[in-house]
Parts: C-alpha cells; sequence; structure tokens
C-alpha cells in the first residue's frame, strides 16, 4: 500500500515537472528565423511584354508608315518586327527628344506598321521604337506569424540600377519611370494590422545577384495570421510598372518570361527591418498573341452570252450572243433583232458596286463613225440615255435604231424605271458615250444578276453595209 | 381508283419540277468573261515627292483566257450614292506607271482561265504637285470582240477606285456641313422609321462621317443607328446611309426625337442635327376599328335571323 502511495506521488511529481517545462516552452516559444508566408500570389491587370524594338531603314518626317527590324542591333531593342504590337497601341518612335509619340493604326505584316500620325521628325535606322505595357499588381498574401509593429515588403524584379528609371521597358524587368513610381496600398489582415501609406523604391535592393525594386506597406498593431492581405502597387489612372521587353530576340513566340519576386513580412518600423517571414513566387510575362481574321474585299464581274433559246426581257433572241460581241447579222426594217448578255456582279465591299454601260458611238458603217445608224428614242421619241420609254413598234420612224433594256433576275440590282416590264412590254433606252448606270447595290451582293437586252430595227432607206461599234461595261465598287 | 390518284399526282410533280427547272435555265453560249478584281478601291495618303506601290490582283474565273489590258481614268462623284463620271484627264504631277516588269500600262497579257496575276501599280507623286485629294479607277479591260460584221463589240471592264489624297503634313482641314436631315412626321406604330441624311463635304479632301442616329421617345425609350462610314468626296454631297436598322425596336409610340450626331474625323469636330416624328398604331387601330365593326353586324343579323326548328 505504501508503494503504491509512493508510486503516485512520484507520478504527480513528473506529471507538474512536465506541465511547469511545457508552460515555460509553450509561453515563451523560440522565435522562428523566417516562415513562408502562404497563399503568396501577383496578380498583375496586364501580363502583356512591352514592345522594344527598333527601326529598320530611315523615317522621313510626316511619314506615317515605319518598317520594324527582325534583328535589332542595339542588344537592349529586344522586340523582333511588329510580332507583339497591336492596333491602338501607344507607340514612340525615334530617340530622344525627336522621338514621336502616336498609336498603333494598321499592322500590316510581320514588319510593317501603319501609325496613326505621320512622325513629327525625321528618324534614322536602328532608332528605338518602343510601346510600353503598364501593370496593376495586386500581391495577396497570408501572414503566418504575429509580429507586431511591422511591415510588408513586395521586391518586383528589375533590370541593373543604371537601366531602371527611365520609363523603357527593359529585358531584364519590370521597369518604373524616377519621379513618377506608383502609388502603393495595402489592406486586409484582420485587426491587428493598421496600415501606412505605402512606398515605392526604384532599385532598391539586390538579392542572389537580381536587383529589385521594393514596395513596402509599414503597419502598426500587434499583427495576427491566418487572414489575407492585399497590397496594390499602382492605380488605373495613375502610375504603374513597367512591364519587361522580351528577354531575347530569339524567344518562342507565345512561351512567357518568367520573373521570380519577393514577399516579405518584416520586424519592426524603422531600422534594418529584419526579415520574418519570405515566400518567393513567379511572374509571368507573355507577349501579345494577336488573332486577325481579315476578308479580303473583292469584287467580281461576269458576262455570260445568250443563246435563242433564252429568253430575256419577255423575248426570244433571234441571234447567240458571245461574250464579247453582239453579232446582229442582217437585220430588217420590219421587225426587231433581239439578243442579249447577262451580267453578274458580287462584292463583299461594304459599299456595295455599280455596273455603268457606255458604247463607243452609234453604229456606223465599217465602224467609221459617218454612215450610222441612230440611237433609238423609242416609240414616240419618249426614251433618252438617261430615261427609259415604251419600245414596242418596229414600224415607228422615231423608233428606229439601236438600244436596249434591262431585266432583273436576281438581287434587285436595276432600278425600277428602267426594267423592260416597268409599265411597259419592252421599256428601253439607247446607249450614250457617257456611262450610264444600269445596276448597282447600295450594299454587299452576292450575285446580283440582270439581262441586257439589245434591240434593232432600221428604216427601209439605211444604207447597206456592215456597222459597227461596241460597248463598254464598267464594273466598280461604290467608292 | 386510288392508286391512279396517286400515280397522276406523282406524274404532275414530277412535270412541274422539271418545268421549272427547264424555264429557270438561262442557256448560255461557251465562253464567259468573268474577272476579279483585289481590292475594290483603295484609300492612300502620300506626301509630295514621294512614291508608293499598291498591288491589285486580279484573277480571271472565266473558263477562258482573256485579253487584258489597264488603264486609269479619273473620275468625279456622281450622282449622292457613291457613283462616279469618269473623266480623261490624268492628275498633273503624278505619275502611274506598272511596277511589272512584263508590263506596261494599256500594254494587253493574256490571262489564262482560273489563273492570277499581281499588278504592281507605282504612284509617284511629284514635289510640285498640289495638295488635294485625286480620284481615280484603275480599270482592268478585256479585249473586244472582233471578225463580226454588223453587230456591237463588247468590252467587259472591272475597276477598282483609287481615293488618293497628297498631304504635306497627313491632316488636311476637312470640313462638312449637313445639308439635309429628316424623316416622315408622322408613322406607324410597326413601321420602321426612316431616315434621309445628306452631308456635304466643303474642304478638299474626303472624309468618313463617324457617328450615329440616336432615336429618343417622350417615354424614355432610346435606341441608335450608327451611320455607315461611306466616303463623302471633296466638294460633293453624299447620302449618308445608315449601318444597320437592326437596333430599331418592332413597336414605337408616341413622340420621337432624333438627333443625328458625327465627327469628320477621330477626334475633329462634330455635326448635329434633330427631327421629330410621332409612331401611332394607326394599322392596329384600323383592325380594331374593322373587327367591331364586323362583329356588331354579325350581333345584328343573329337577331333578326329566324331560329332553327327541331325537327326530330
Amino acid at each position: 500500500m505504501v508503494k503504491w502511495r509512493k508510486f503516485l506521488s512520484k507520478l504527480t511529481l513528473t506529471f507538474f515537472l512536465f506541465a511547469q517545462i511545457a508552460g515555460f516552452v509553450f509561453l515563451f516559444p523560440p522565435k522562428l528565423e523566417s516562415a513562408n508566408l502562404t497563399s503568396v500570389s501577383d496578380t498583375i491587370s496586364n501580363n502583356r511584354l512591352s514592345f522594344r524594338g527598333e527601326l529598320e531603314g530611315a523615317v522621313a518626317a510626316s511619314s506615317g508608315v515605319i518598317a520594324l527590324d527582325t534583328t535589332p542591333e542595339n542588344s537592349n531593342n529586344t522586340s523582333s518586327g511588329s510580332a507583339s504590337l497591336m492596333e491602338n497601341d501607344s507607340i514612340r518612335v525615334g530617340a530622344g527628344s525627336t522621338a514621336t509619340v502616336t498609336t498603333v493604326k494598321t499592322i500590316e505584316n510581320a514588319t510593317r506598321v501603319i501609325l496613326a500620325a505621320g512622325l513629327t521628325n525625321a528618324a534614322s535606322d536602328a532608332d528605338p521604337v518602343v510601346s510600353t505595357v503598364s501593370a496593376i499588381h495586386t500581391v495577396s498574401l497570408t501572414p503566418v506569424s504575429t509580429i507586431p509593429n511591422g511591415a510588408f515588403r513586395v521586391l518586383i524584379p528589375a533590370a541593373t540600377d543604371s537601366m531602371t528609371g527611365d520609363g523603357l521597358p527593359d529585358k531584364t524587368g519590370f521597369d518604373v519611370v524616377t519621379g513618377s513610381l506608383p502609388s502603393v496600398s495595402c489592406t486586409g489582415g484582420g485587426a491587428g494590422y493598421t496600415f501606412e501609406t505605402g512606398t515605392a523604391t526604384r532599385s532598391a535592393t539586390t538579392v542572389s545577384g537580381t536587383n529589385f525594386h521594393s514596395f513596402e506597406c509599414l503597419y502598426r498593431g500587434n499583427g495576427g495570421t491566418g487572414t489575407a492581405v492585399i497590397m496594390t502597387i499602382g492605380t488605373p489612372s495613375g502610375n504603374k510598372l513597367i512591364n519587361p521587353a522580351p528577354a531575347s530576340t530569339t524567344r518562342f513566340p507565345g512561351a512567357a518570361d518568367s520573373y521570380t519576386f519577393r514577399v516579405r513580412q518584416t520586424e519592426g518600423t524603422a531600422g534594418s527591418y529584419a526579415v520574418a517571414d519570405e515566400t518567393l513566387g513567379t511572374l509571368g510575362v507573355v507577349e501579345a498573341v494577336r488573332v486577325t481574321a481579315t476578308v479580303a474585299p473583292t469584287l467580281t464581274f461576269h458576262l455570260t452570252p445568250l443563246t435563242t433559246a433564252s429568253t430575256a426581257c419577255g423575248v426570244n433572241p433571234d441571234i447567240d450572243t458571245t461574250v464579247n460581241s453582239v453579232p446582229l447579222g442582217t437585220i430588217t426594217s420590219s421587225a426587231f433583232t433581239d439578243a442579249a448578255h447577262m451580267l453578274v456582279i458580287s462584292t463583299n465591299a461594304s459599299g456595295g458596286y455599280s455596273v455603268t454601260a457606255s458604247e463607243s458611238g452609234a453604229l456606223s458603217l465599217g465602224g467609221l463613225g459617218t454612215t450610222t445608224i441612230p440611237d433609238t428614242t423609242c416609240d414616240g421619241g419618249g426614251c433618252t440615255v438617261t430615261t427609259a420609254a415604251e419600245w414596242n413598234t418596229p414600224s415607228s420612224s422615231t423608233g428606229k435604231g439601236f438600244g436596249y433594256a434591262l431585266q432583273d433576275i436576281n438581287g434587285d440590282s436595276v432600278t425600277t424605271a428602267l426594267e423592260y416590264n416597268n409599265g411597259a412590254t419592252f421599256k428601253a433606252r439607247p446607249f450614250g458615250t457617257t456611262a450610264q448606270q444600269i445596276m448597282s447595290s447600295s450594299t454587299i451582293a452576292a450575285d446580283d444578276s440582270a439581262y441586257v437586252c439589245y434591240r434593232i430595227v432600221v428604216s427601209g432607206s439605211q444604207q447597206a453595209g456592215d456597222y459597227q461599234n461596241y460597248v463598254i461595261y464598267i464594273a466598280t465598287a461604290t467608292f | 381508283m386510288k392508286p391512279f390518284r396517286l400515280k397522276l399526282l406523282v406524274i404532275l410533280l414530277f412535270f412541274f419540277s422539271f418545268s421549272v427547272f427547264v424555264f429557270n435555265s438561262h442557256p448560255v453560249s461557251g465562253q464567259t468573261f468573268s474577272l476579279s478584281l483585289w481590292p475594290p478601291i483603295l484609300e492612300l495618303m502620300i506626301q509630295p515627292g514621294k512614291t508608293i506601290t499598291q498591288n491589285y490582283q486580279i484573277a480571271n474565273l472565266s473558263d477562258n483566257p482573256i485579253q487584258i489590258t489597264c488603264q486609269l481614268l479619273t473620275f468625279a462623284p456622281l450622282g449622292e450614292k457613291g457613283n462616279v463620271k469618269f473623266l480623261t484627264e490624268l492628275p498633273q504631277n503624278i505619275f502611274f506607271t506598272l511596277d511589272n516588269k512584263d508590263l506596261k500600262m494599256g500594254q494587253a497579257f493574256t490571262l489564262d482561265a482560273g489563273k492570277k496575276k499581281d499588278v504592281v501599280l507605282k504612284i509617284q507623286v511629284s514635289e510640285k504637285a498640289i495638295e488635294d485629294d485625286y480620284y481615280l479607277t484603275f480599270l482592268f479591260a478585256s479585249q473586244t470582240g472582233s471578225g463580226i460584221t454588223t453587230g456591237t463589240s463588247q468590252t467587259g471592264v472591272i475597276g477598282s477606285h483609287l481615293l488618293l489624297t497628297v498631304s504635306e503634313d497627313g491632316q488636311p482641314p476637312k470640313k462638312g456641313e449637313i445639308i439635309s436631315f429628316r424623316t416622315k412626321k408622322v408613322i406607324d406604330s410597326l413601321e420602321r422609321p426612316t431616315f434621309f441624311l445628306k452631308v456635304m463635304n466643303r474642304s478638299r479632301t474626303f472624309f468618313k462621317p463617324q457617328g450615329q442616329i440616336q432615336v429618343q421617345g417622350m417615354l424614355g425609350q432610346k435606341f441608335s443607328l450608327p451611320l455607315r462610314p461611306d466616303n463623302v468626296l471633296a466638294n460633293s454631297q453624299r447620302e449618308i446611309l445608315t449601318a444597320t436598322d437592326s437596333a430599331s425596336p418592332k413597336f414605337l409610340l408616341g413622340p420621337y426625337r432624333v438627333t443625328v450626331e458625327f465627327a469628320l474625323e477621330e477626334n475633329g469636330p462634330t455635326l448635329k442635327k434633330t427631327a421629330t416624328f410621332f409612331a401611332i398604331p394607326a394599322k392596329a387601330l384600323i383592325a380594331i376599328i374593322i373587327s367591331l365593326i364586323l362583329l356588331g353586324i354579325i350581333k345584328s343579323k343573329e337577331k333578326f335571323l329566324p331560329r332553327r326548328r327541331n325537327h326530330s
């Protein structure tokens, strides 16, 4: 029984000592030198690479077209051709104070770019061409240590000290403009954090041979863990960090250039700012992938001859036409001789098209222009080169001559007033030496088609012989 | 009896289909003329003393070779819908040549069936050229027919308009005026409103109106129709169309205020004009009135008709 009591006493003493030691340990834990902040990320509002290339050949003042070098001479100009430019990008062409700032209007091909405005000053071969891409960085982190009165610091990789601060994109890191540094603000973290206005420092420190810009938020309070802190570097309308230019001219298109950034929680609000916790993250910056699809506008014009087996403008042609002639043959004074062509036009030009017709002159004996078959003035003399009228009486003295009518087949391309059957049997007019519109559309057209129906009848006193002229059809897009 | 009717129906259907094919066909001769041209229109701005080249692609889509010659003509706008009147005089101090080694302006070349050819137009603007707009058409003409006795020879021509602006600073002044902006004063509620806009270019260089027609009802209804950016050539008038009217609602009611506002160039001065129209549901009211009248007639007839007796 005594033994059992002694054993219990020893056990109680052991537990008491253990509790004492444990209490000391847990009440005064040893400080950790460094731990990893969790959930660290840097989201950049635009992850396109900046453009820093150079001119291929000199460009005269006022010229709005530039050619970009695919193998730049200056090793800091690492953008090749026009690959990562996009339309409406702001662009700076030329060196120093003579540079022109404008926007990209059109990217014609892999090297040729059309600017929205001509250059103010002439630029020389190999002069820099710069288009910066700036972005807001939103850094998120979750503290793992409770550090009273400390700071959060984000280090963003930069080029060497001498390269940074000029506002020109660098191939080895992000840039800023000295005197126009981005603003820094911090939020979150919970009740233990009261943040002061953040600060930005260009080319602040070097870690393992890499230069960094520093962005920092001091805080007052006991600190805390488990609640995310958000640091925002830059504002939409204010200064931002400038994304790097491509790391090299030979990089694989579409592959991101990676940069390692550092997020730190430091102790104290002054002095050495000993690093308590640190986490490294990776930023990827990629070239713009320009996706373009161009439907080139075209204009297509068909002229098709018709045979006597067809019906055009309500009549069967008396003769077959060929693609480039209407062999009227022997014509009479007692009946019309009819022939026809079919015109078909297509265009995807948004303004549509116009087809005009004109003749070299009236049909003349031997094509000499002296003895002619007149252009018709239709029944009763009612038609002119611009006005159509009924022409269906071969014996009409005013109707002797040569003319044509129009029939819409597809697309409503012929003005109603000129259609052969608009209040008439064969509404016609003569060709003129001045081109007259016969088909048109104010919008894109697919296979708009119409018949041109030629008709001729001569007076009994018409001098015998071969009469010739030529008719010209001109198809153009509407301007 | 039934199988006979079915057979007759099938035969009639077959006959009808055959007839449709026969009557819709276009009997044509063997050869055709078919040319395609890119680009159909080109807008260029160039400084005096500079040279520029432009590639044109002509394609022979017909099934036979075509003899083609190239030619340039100047043109002036004709009417207000983008049509042209060809002129013969070429501009002074601007020189147009072909940059192809095997081709000269006016010289015929053969383009085989199904083939394309790049024709490079070189435009040299002399230092003496006046800062102005020059409007030309680059024409590709087929050779006329030959060997006919009496008849006409046809020439098919396809052309591409060239709107050339010669400017030293690349920013020629643009000045325009709205000549007319109107709409029908009263429309039916189910009708889509149409607008007539005519713009005058009072400067020496062409512009494209960039803007829209905004329609606002008294009850807060709003929609807008973007203007089609058609070219208004120097010192000419042009009727401007809207790009689409799909935005207009299917039913309009009450008074509407219409405002057209557009700029002559990006960030340039704007022109503005307003008009009004009133939408009333006239067709719907007429339909209701007619229905009511018919209903009244039917009711009154029913009243005076003797009731049918039951004979059962």
